[in-house]
């Protein structure tokens, strides 16, 4: 059997998918979309806006302390503001925006035309919005958490932060690791059970096999923040003992719970931007990616040593001897897998041929900046400098170096890299080259001082200095980076909404890509692929030949699927996808009531269950008709159907 | 471009196994509530290595004998939900009606017990930490057995009105194995619960 997309059967099998795959004009038509490339880039969106506003609110901390004894903040708002910034950046930004590139790239990546549970999809990134919204409209009115991003008790308890505050912190945790959550286990079934035929284990591309270990990851991680914020809200709210020592509580166990979910964040954050450095790397350098069992091993190994971290945040809580040396080991441990990937990444530039164009550029300040926060982490592993600089900007500086470094770089490449298929267009260059040296340059300019200060003893979270200290002239130095790296951003915007909008058209594959998204025309159709492809090598793309097979015979009447076995991607069955609908929406609704008033009153959990059932109801009601009563079982005749 | 096609339109329309989708999410799902049970049992012990006198006193007085009952009869439930997920591979739709209500029923058996426990507590959670712990740990696993069974209900009611698709097929299959897995966590909870404070 073979098929021709240009041909007739070809075209009628196209205007029969955009009729099985298409989506209802309107706000309901829009709030109903459950497409993976849609809920996707409302994700990224939707992150951006959060990290604009993160921005804001950390010029404003650069600002008032650029010049010592400033007054512009009060301590109050400093302190609202501070924490504001460290949660944005932290649970609403680089958790879901990598989140989100995932959700629309992995499915093209393993060549299937939707994730495995659209609706939930959709549930997820409502959750997540509503979540930010509710912490913002709660900042506005003057009830933003206070007590620092990572919330710590006792300044976190009902005995030194009454009010509202930390409840709203603790309650858009609920809000955002539930969405994290439901998008992991979404990723993970999407990749373990839809993957191309013939997309075994060892060609699975280097970006899902890092979205798989984060998943994994955020399903054994994110737990444990439920039950700290869990804790935290039962203690402030029906006056619960678990972080009381009158009690018999323990307010270490915050600490445990908060950072064996918080180390492991790192990775999560840091996970998928190794996915995308391998691809930008492999693509820029065409050449297939130095050591691709190597590179997967350290994914897999970074996943898990990052679980064995969480004691190095509490070096300064008098642990005992032999818990400092583990957790000191693991800490230099987890080194090793970071330093193969980047071996690895030497060794495919240098046996490539290079094209140093926008993405690899990001790519080449990642490992420039990350290398400089990986040395200071591996300063910080060691217990007793730990504690000479613990609290100080010296961790202030490390953090960011990891974070912006690690994750950031990483991210805007893989943006500026797949741009063109998301929106059909390309990216200016040049604009986007100024706006990489103003990032690049305004980073270091702002955090390098940053470890300065910290070494002469500048304590965080303080929103004023003296003069005496002499800490002024750096602070304004960092203070002026801060300007450069926000003027960098607007450059990088501005050139996404020309580029959006005048950009010259896209090829389907303008950078000659090796992975199955540069299969398809930029930007995609809704349903991907007229035909979805196999794969007959590790770097799909280009060992692929005019005789490597296509999918055919999906039906495309309605929303169906292939289904593959787990290890080999050998087809299975086939699956048929849920249609369009409001119910995740007003499910999401449902729970936001139920969420946001439990903050108030104990009695909106029990009459919030009610319209949240309703909604999973109306979700999950069956489509078609009842059978007739007598043939409620036609055993044979089914069961010869059922047969492959 | 002509291509050579890979035909699957040979292939079954839908897995009712632990091949589909839906089962695999229901891992996943209970992949995360397994973390979740084992975070509280690091906390229940957590707390009791800082604890003076574990449990408090009194606070064993609610006795052994009703909870233990209420574990046979949560253990002995998971018989009919086999039965339910056999006959759904039979395609006996009124077994799995049948099946299914006996578990639901033993359930809500188990939700009365559960109810007469809690009455009977002489602290509560804002007692002490061991209270705090205490009913968190019932309070999340009556939580799950609520919304297990209320997926049941749904589930009986639109099979018994005639909605035995496969997807329903399949939907009962992972509702089962979702109650193995909730009664399934309640065995190292009841242990911890009320054996451990007893015989520490």
């Amino acid at each position: 059997m073979t098929v021709d997309e240009a041909s007739p059967e070809g075209q009628r099998e196209r205007e029969r998918l955009e009729r099985a795959w298409d989506t209802q004009p309107g706000i309901v038509g829009w709030l109903s979309n459950i497409h993976h490339k849609a809920v996707g880039k409302r994700y990224i969106a939707t992150a951006f806006v959060f990290f604009a506003l993160a921005g804001v609110e950390a010029l404003l901390m650069r600002i008032q302390l650029a010049r010592p004894g400033s007054h512009l903040l009060n301590p109050d708002l400093y302190n609202q503001i501070f924490t504001m910034h460290g949660t944005t950046m932290m649970f609403l930004f680089a958790v879901p925006v990598m989140e989100g590139v995932a959700i629309y790239v992995v499915p093209l990546m393993i060549g299937t035309r939707n994730v495995a549970f659209p609706r939930l999809n959709a549930l997820s990134y409502y959750m997540y919005l509503f979540g930010g919204v509710f912490l913002y409209v709660m900042f506005f009115l003057s009830m933003g958490p206070d007590a620092g991003w990572f919330a710590y008790v006792p300044l976190a308890g009902p005995e030194y932060a009454p009010g509202k505050r930390v409840d709203v912190w603790a309650q858009m945790i609920t809000f955002t690791e539930l969405s994290a959550l439901l998008g992991a286990v979404e990723l993970v079934v999407s990749i373990m059970k839809m993957r191309a035929p013939g997309m075994s284990l060892n060609r699975i591309p280097l970006f899902v096999w890092a979205i798989l270990v984060d998943s994994l990851m955020i399903i054994f991680a994110m737990p444990a923040i439920m039950a700290a914020s869990s804790y935290l809200i039962l203690d402030r709210l029906i006056a619960t003992h678990f972080f009381n020592p009158a009690e018999g509580g323990d307010a270490l166990l915050w600490q445990h719970l908060f950072w064996f979910f918080g180390h492991p964040e790192v990775y999560i954050i840091f996970v998928p931007a190794l996915g995308m450095v391998s691809t930008i790397v492999s693509t820029f350098s065409r050449r297939p990616i130095f050591g691709y069992t190597a590179m997967v091993l350290a994914l897999v190994s970074t996943g898990f040593i990052g679980f064995g971290l969480w004691v190095h945040h509490m070096f300064a809580t008098g642990l005992p001897q032999l818990g400092l040396s583990f957790f000191s080991a693991a800490s230099m441990l987890i080194a090793i897998p970071t330093g193969v990937q980047i071996f690895c990444w030497i060794a495919t530039l240098w046996l490539g041929r290079p094209r140093l164009e926008l993405p690899l550029l990001f790519v080449m300040g990642f490992v420039v900046i990350f290398l400089i926060g990986g040395l200071t982490g591996v300063m910080l592993a060691s217990a007793p400098l730990d504690q000479q600089v613990h609290d100080t900007f010296f961790v202030v500086a490390h953090l960011h170096y990891v974070l912006i470094g690690g994750a950031l770089f990483p991210l805007l490449g893989a943006l500026v890299y797949w741009f063109p298929k998301m929106s059909g267009r390309m990216l200016a260059e040049t604009p986007g080259k100024w706006a990489f040296w103003l990032l690049f340059a305004g980073f270091n300019l702002t955090f390098f001082p940053m470890h300065q200060l910290g070494l002469r003893g500048m304590p965080r979270r303080v929103y004023t200095y003296p003069a005496e200290s002499g800490w002024g002239n750096l602070n304004l130095l960092a203070t002026a980076g801060g300007v450069v790296l926000g003027v960098g951003l607007l450059v990088l915007l501005a050139d996404v909404a020309w580029s959006v909008r005048r950009g010259a058209v896209a090829a389907a594959s303008p950078w000659g890509g090796d992975t199955l998204e540069w299969a398809t025309t930029s930007p995609p159709p809704e349903y991907n692929f007229v035909y979805p492809p196999t794969v007959g090598g590790l770097n799909a793309l280009w060992v692929a030949t005019d005789q490597q097979p296509v999918v055919a015979g999906l039906r495309s009447d309605r929303r169906e699927v292939l289904i593959t076995r787990t290890v080999d991607a050998q087809p299975d069955h086939r699956a048929v996808l849920p249609q369009d609908s409001i119910w995740p929406f007003l499910t999401a609704v449902a729970i936001s009531f139920t969420f946001v008033g439990s903050i108030f009153r104990a009695w909106f959990v029990p009459v919030g269950a009610v319209p949240v059932l309703i909604g999973l109801v109306g979700w999950f009601w069956p489509r078609g008709e009842p059978l007739p009563r007598e043939e409620a079982a036609p055993r044979r005749q089914l069961a010869l159907e059922d047969q492959p | 471009m002509t291509r050579p096609a890979l035909d699957v339109s040979r292939l079954p329309p839908i897995a009712v196994d632990s091949r589909g989708t839906l089962w695999w999410g229901m891992v996943g799902l209970m992949a995360i509530e397994g973390t979740m049970v084992a975070l509280l049992v690091a906390t229940y012990f957590y707390l009791r290595l800082q604890a003076v006198q574990w449990p408090p006193p009194g606070a064993l007085d609610g006795g052994l004998l009703l909870p233990t009952l209420a574990l046979l009869v949560l253990l002995v439930s998971v018989v009919p939900m086999y039965l339910a997920d056999h006959a759904v591979k039979e395609r006996d739709r009124w077994g799995v009606v049948l099946y299914t209500t006996i578990n639901v029923t033993m359930a809500l058996v188990f939700m009365g017990m559960r109810a007469v426990e809690m009455r009977r507590l002489t602290f509560r959670w804002d007692s002490h930490a061991y209270g705090s712990i205490y009913w968190s740990i019932l309070g999340l696993h009556t939580s799950h057995v609520i919304a297990s069974t209320v997926e049941s209900i749904v589930l009986v009611a639109l099979i018994a009105r005639g909605f035995f698709h496969d997807e329903q097929r399949l939907g009962l299959r992972t509702d089962g194995l979702y109650w193995y897995f909730v009664v399934g966590a309640w065995v190292p909870l009841y242990a911890i619960l009320f054996l451990f404070p007893r015989w520490q």
